[in-house]
């Protein structure tokens, strides 16, 4: 569709019969402005002729803070409308704007034009995720001719399969009774964490008075500093005492609270296992089952879900900590007759660029990917097929 | 078995033990809705299968996919947001706010869809919540249950007692002789579908079929005229009737659905439903809609159509009573039809519509459907129900209602006319109410086994 665009440009340009000054920069200005906007938004086919399946998983939008302390000057209803853990109308937009750019990276490759077969969407329970997805969805399928199923309203619905918290061992960790984990995740507390956090006391005595809450773990600091992080986000004035302390001096905490739940080889295979599975699988039923259809997995999903999946990937490179929309990315390649993996990543949905990863035990072979037989082997001691099985382990 | 003097002396003992109810206690109507719950079939959608020799049977037919919904189901159900818009305007604000609803769906593509549809119609975003300019649209949050774990929605977490009672559902004196009338018509849909049906089931499936590609304008074979759409749509209708034939079925089926929503009413009446919410939606299918009016004794002998849907409004009168106002939803030609739950009024006193659908509410679905349950509580029910009907309308009017009712075909009224001789003392004493435990007591002196009710696997 946008080439005939294009065509009838240049079939507009090449006879510049009246040569009037002001004409020229007038249609050279209109010219400019068409090829610069057909260049960041042109939706001609851009994806990868070799790319055969797609699975990404994503941090949800901007959100109100979770938790919120005595002392907090922003804890007023009125300062976060949407209510708590709320996605927030720029988290929205955000997410819209990564379900375009999806769709302008995966044009071609994934059809415009919905279908059930093509794509399959996972979402946690959380309210902000299930809202993200069907943002990002609204970006990624707009209808298009015959979807468009009402002329005043260009959406549609797409399925977006959420799961209740107490049963999702694919994307949240640990919140179905697993004993395993629970004594694993309380040996890594009580040692490296305990540590840290004795190490720090006086810091941590102060942040509980200047809260006003007893900061017991690193998650409870954690959490503190996801509240003053989105606070200072939206613009609003810090408290003097956050200063030379956030956020500096509690990101090493952010960081250490959500490592916990990857920080052992078990710890990995009871966070990550299944999604890692699954992942896999999926690429294998696409070389071998020409009966699978599916070109897409979303699952949308939490830091956590992010950062452990990284971890517990193995990835060589520094990890980060997940900003809202951070999209994780694993694609499969078929060139000639062998299939690739390549792992892609931005921290932030409006990232333009994306970071090609690498994991241990699978090198590179072409242009940053790596053998899919070889990345299952990579992975088999942290894929699990059945959470219970090795909870009883 | 005991004389009228003891029962009398039962029932003086247990009027003075409860408390006097009046069904006038109505002074005036209950104008004020504060809380809707609504339970709907998704829209329009193409064929969920084909049967072998069906000349539409090619995938190109149905773009979207098998099961899916289409262009005009999602339009369907952005009308019906529209029409829940209007009607509740006074309830819900016109912003969405997620502590005021809870939308549940079965984790199936067109319910989800159909629900999205729904919500785009109910709450299209306004002032601060518009989030994007060129879109009048705005991300709701719709919460899903795995089908094989949900036993309230979908209604396919597996049962052992449920799959035994459907199996002798199957084989009961009813069905028996359903199948026996409509021998020739399955054998008839048998030879020409190409698919072999041997029970309403089966015709219901290529009844579907049909129905959708008749729907389309697709010419039906010839051999349809004879069958389509009568008899099969009777047929079809009586294969929503058998999940729900026995009074255990309805307990195991529809049960949990029916007490989480009368469980919703009751804490919203006190106060105590947290968060507060004002609407609470469960998008469905025809079998879920089926089941609870199967399970309410509602069931109109209707195939629910496309976003068929029963309404449960907690009202509120000037005194502060509450009541449950229940209407069934399946025509945009006339106001959704309104339902009399048997054995109250149609404005049924909040504490009276718990009592009445306590016994098809499991206490725990789970330990009922790997165990046989004690029967007393459904005959101690059916007892009630048959007495409040003889109370308000002079007679019962289950006993008149149309070849197929449900409750004629199963045995449960057998169980309610023997009761009734006892029941009848309880009536002249003007006892309207009786509570659980109280019936307990009056049941404790009755040996049911005479009546040889008690049956178990």
């Amino acid at each position: 569709m946008y080439r005939g665009t294009r065509n009838s440009i240049l079939q507009y340009c090449e006879p510049p019969k009246r040569g009037t000054f002001s004409m020229v920069t007038v249609l050279g200005f209109a010219i400019a402005t068409i090829f610069l906007a057909y260049l960041s938004f042109g939706s001609s086919p851009k994806a990868e002729p070799t790319l055969r399946f797609v699975s990404i998983v994503h941090r949800h939008g901007e959100r109100v803070p979770t938790f919120t302390y005595p002392l907090d000057p922003f804890q007023n209803e009125s300062f976060w409308s949407e209510g708590k853990g709320q996605l927030m109308n720029i988290g929205k937009l955000n997410i819209y704007e990564l379900g375009k750019f999806l769709r302008s990276r995966y044009d071609g490759f994934i059809p415009a034009k919905y279908k059930s077969s093509h794509i399959h969407v996972r979402s946690t329970y959380a309210d902000r995720c299930i809202m993200s997805a069907q943002v990002l969805l609204a970006g990624l399928y707009p209808p298009v001719d015959s979807q468009i199923w009402n002329k005043d309203l260009l959406w549609q619905p797409i399925p977006v399969h959420s799961v209740p918290r107490n049963m999702d061992n694919v994307l949240i960790c640990g919140t179905t009774p697993c004993p395993l984990f629970v004594k694993e995740k309380a040996a890594v507390v009580n040692s490296s964490i305990q540590k840290m956090m004795d190490e720090h006391r006086q810091l941590i005595d102060h942040l509980s008075k200047m809260t006003g809450v007893e900061m017991k773990s690193v998650m409870d600091i954690e959490l503190l500093y996801d509240n003053l992080l989105i606070a200072e986000e939206q613009g609003y004035k810090l408290p003097e005492w956050t200063h030379g302390i956030y956020p500096d001096k509690l990101k090493p905490f952010a960081m250490a609270s959500l490592s916990v739940f990857s920080e052992t080889p078990t710890l990995k295979k009871l966070c990550s296992g299944l999604l890692i599975h699954e992942i896999i699988t999926n690429m294998q039923n696409k070389t071998s089952s020409a009966d699978f259809d599916r070109l897409l997995t979303l699952y949308s999903a939490h830091d956590l879900t992010v950062l452990s999946l990284w971890r517990s990937l193995g990835v060589v490179q520094e990890v980060p900590k997940p900003n809202y929309g951070a999209t994780f990315i694993i694609e499969l390649h078929q060139m000639s007759n062998k299939y690739f993996v390549k792992l892609l990543y931005k921290n932030h949905a409006l990232d333009k660029e994306l970071t090609v990863l690498n994991i241990k035990g699978c090198d590179s072979v072409h242009d940053g990917m790596c053998d899919l037989d070889h990345f299952a082997t990579a992975l088999k001691s942290v894929s699990i097929s059945n959470y219970d099985q090795e909870c009883n382990k | 078995m005991f004389s009228h003097n003891q029962i009398f002396y039962v029932v003086v003992t247990l009027t003075s033990l409860i408390q006097p109810y009046s069904c006038k206690s109505t002074r005036d109507d209950p104008n004020e809705v504060v809380f809707v719950n609504v339970i709907f079939r998704h829209g329009d959608r193409s064929p969920i299968e084909t049967y072998k020799n069906d000349p539409y049977s090619n995938a190109s037919y149905w773009p979207m996919g098998w099961g899916q919904l289409t262009n005009k189901g999602k339009m369907q159900h952005y009308e019906f947001g529209r029409w829940m818009r209007d009607r509740y305007s006074k309830l819900l604000p016109e912003q969405y706010h997620r502590s005021d609803i809870y939308v549940q769906s079965t984790d199936v593509d067109r319910t989800l869809m159909s629900v999205e549809s729904h919500l785009a119609g109910l709450y299209p975003p306004v002032t601060s919540q518009i989030w994007n300019q060129n879109l009048s649209w705005q991300p709701i949050p719709i919460h899903t249950v795995p089908e094989s774990m949900d036993y309230i929605l979908s209604q396919k977490k597996p049962c052992e007692r449920y799959d035994y009672e459907l199996k002798k559902a199957k084989s009961s004196s009813i069905m028996k002789a359903v199948n026996e009338k409509y021998k020739q018509l399955y054998q008839y849909v048998t030879l020409h579908s190409g698919k072999k049906i041997d029970g309403v089931l089966g015709i219901l499936d290529v009844y579907d079929v049909l129905f959708i590609e008749s729907l389309y304008g697709f010419g039906l074979p010839d051999w349809t005229a004879a069958v389509f759409p009568e008899p099969m749509k009777t047929v079809s209708s009586i294969a929503f009737m058998l999940p729900s034939l026995s009074q255990e079925m309805r307990r195991l089926k529809a049960g949990p659905l029916i007490g989480q929503i009368t469980k919703h009413l009751e804490k919203k009446s006190r106060g105590k439903l947290t968060p507060d919410r004002k609407l609470w939606i469960y998008s469905a299918h025809d079998t879920t809609v089926a089941a609870v009016l199967m399970a309410l004794n509602l069931y109109n002998s209707a195939p629910p159509p496309y976003t068929a849907a029963i309404i449960f409004e907690l009202r509120k009168n000037s005194a502060n009573e509450h009541f449950v106002s229940l209407y069934y939803r399946n025509t945009t030609d006339q106001p959704p039809y309104e339902l009399v739950l048997p054995g109250c009024l149609f404005y049924c006193p909040l504490d009276q519509f718990i009592l009445l659908t306590k016994p098809v509410v499991p206490d725990d679905w789970q330990s009922e459907c790997e165990s046989s349950y004690n029967i007393s509580s459904l005959v101690m029910h059916n007892i009630y129900v048959v007495a409040m009907e003889e109370k308000l309308h002079g007679s019962s009017h289950l006993q008149e209602t149309q070849p197929g009712n449900p409750i004629k075909i199963s045995e449960d009224l057998l169980v309610c006319k023997s009761a009734l001789l006892v029941t009848r003392y309880f009536i002249e004493v003007r006892l309207l109410v009786v509570s659980v435990k109280s019936v307990k007591m009056y049941l404790a002196f009755i040996d049911f086994k005479s009546l040889s009710l008690i049956r178990s696997p």
